[in-house]
């Protein structure tokens, strides 16, 4: 009879895990100014946010693929902060790697800016800012070892404070050494909790609305590289150039970005086999193992890099194809709007 | 002879020595990342001694080897 039971739960549990799947509803090739974006976000229900380096924040219809300029560059003059986006229904920051990220009201004009010294990645609900990076004070990097932030755009973020320590100490600066690998990702969810994926040291974090510690998943047999442990010429000859970059990424499993999902953080790994990148969805439940979904569209590169957004059970999908120090120009970014049953 | 040769020593080390805070080279524990779409590289810290690129992504649009001003950087 026990084991019965135990049968019985077993395929349960079964079906649950393979219960959700990906069905993709549209596939196009961006192009014009929108061609090369980096990352992107829903506006609403039928449009999203791309940033473009050369353009700023653009608006593309989800459906129509129309594109207009939402501000952040002017007419002829480029956005050096519009790489990662950051959206809620008041705010829009973007944020270069490095050194600066900026902030606007939606309804407003006007541009903020602020020095935060590395971002890897960033995400916004509200006029609350969730930062995965790090800061220097006094010339030195984090002293207590500060890895994600947040803080009130309202208050022009003096209130910005660390919300997650480095596990390895602060002399090891991992964020410094190993920010450029884009190696992590953090947002938040609809309740305005928000979930921490460091990627440049082990496990996941999930915090409540407050930035109480509520979970914590532990990453290091999850398939995926949750670690920087590169010697230190490593790092120089990778951080340098992008083709040993290239390499090096195509050899490993990484975390390209996570997503908000209602049943839980779901990351979005990123492999290459023979010169094709693949993504798996791998959502982590808080109750039992995480489940994997193989995302139904591949890209023809070993460069290809993914950002997606969710809204409701809508994802859309961004892939990124940069390759530019190579003879090749850089493929258009592709834009993929699928389903999340 | 030994006077000349002291002075050159010493003029070559005072060329070694940061110029300004734009020179992410003449810091030591430094390095330039390039960042990939932006075509770009930009100073970052492996250690004490150099800010960031005190003007943004500031060498995107020449050699990568120093951060400089340009229209690119300005808000």
């Amino acid at each position: 009879m026990v084991i019965c039971l135990r049968f019985l739960a077993l395929v349960l549990f079964a079906s649950t895990v393979h219960a959700q799947s990906v069905r993709v509803l549209s596939d196009r090739t961006l192009t014009g100014e929108a061609a090369l974006v980096h990352d992107v976000r829903w506006a609403s229900k039928d449009a999203l946010y791309v940033t473009s380096y050369s353009s700023g924040v653009l608006q593309v219809g989800a459906d129509s693929g129309a594109v207009q300029r939402v501000g952040f560059a002017e007419p002829g003059r480029r956005c050096p902060s519009c790489v990662l986006l950051g959206v809620s229904d008041t705010h829009i920051v973007t944020s270069f790697p490095v050194y600066k990220l900026a902030w606007k009201q939606t309804t407003k004009p006007r541009i903020h800016t602020f020095v935060f010294d590395a971002v890897v990645d960033l995400d916004v609900h509200d006029d609350r800012l969730l930062i995965l990076g790090s800061r220097t004070e006094d010339e030195k990097w984090a002293p207590d070892g500060a890895v994600a932030w947040v803080g009130s755009l309202q208050s022009d973020l003096k209130d910005l404070r660390p919300v997650l320590y480095s596990s390895r100490g602060p002399k090891e600066m991992t964020v410094a050494r190993c920010g450029f690998l884009e190696p992590g990702a953090a947002r938040f969810f609809e309740d305005g909790s928000y979930v921490v994926v460091p990627g440049f040291e082990p496990d996941a974090y999930l915090y409540d609305r407050t930035g109480k510690l509520i979970h914590t998943w532990q990453t290091a047999k999850l398939g995926f590289l949750d670690r920087c442990e590169l010697p230190e010429p490593q790092v120089q000859a990778l951080s340098a150039d992008p083709e040993q970059r290239a390499l090096w990424r195509s050899k490993r499993i990484l975390i390209d970005d996570v997503l908000p999902t209602r049943a839980g953080p779901a990351l979005l790994l990123h492999r290459v086999q023979k010169g094709v990148a693949h993504w798996t969805m791998l959502i982590l439940h808080r109750d039992r193992p995480p489940s994997r979904i193989e995302l139904p569209f591949t890209a023809p590169s070993d460069v290809a890099s993914l950002r997606a957004d969710i809204h409701g059970n809508r994802i859309a999908f961004l892939i990124r194809t940069f390759g530019e120090w190579r003879d090749t120009k850089p493929a258009p970014s592709r834009l993929i709007i699928a389903e999340l049953r | 002879m030994k006077k000349s040769v002291l002075l050159m020593v010493l003029l070559c080390c005072m060329v070694a020595v940061p110029a300004g805070s734009n020179d992410c080279f003449s810091y030591p524990g430094t390095r330039v990342a390039y960042f990939s779409g932006c075509s770009c590289y930009a100073c970052a810290y492996t250690g004490s001694g150099c800010t960031a690129c005190t003007n943004g992504a500031g060498s995107c649009y020449t050699d990568g080897s120093t951060c400089e001003p340009g229209p690119l950087n300005q808000w």
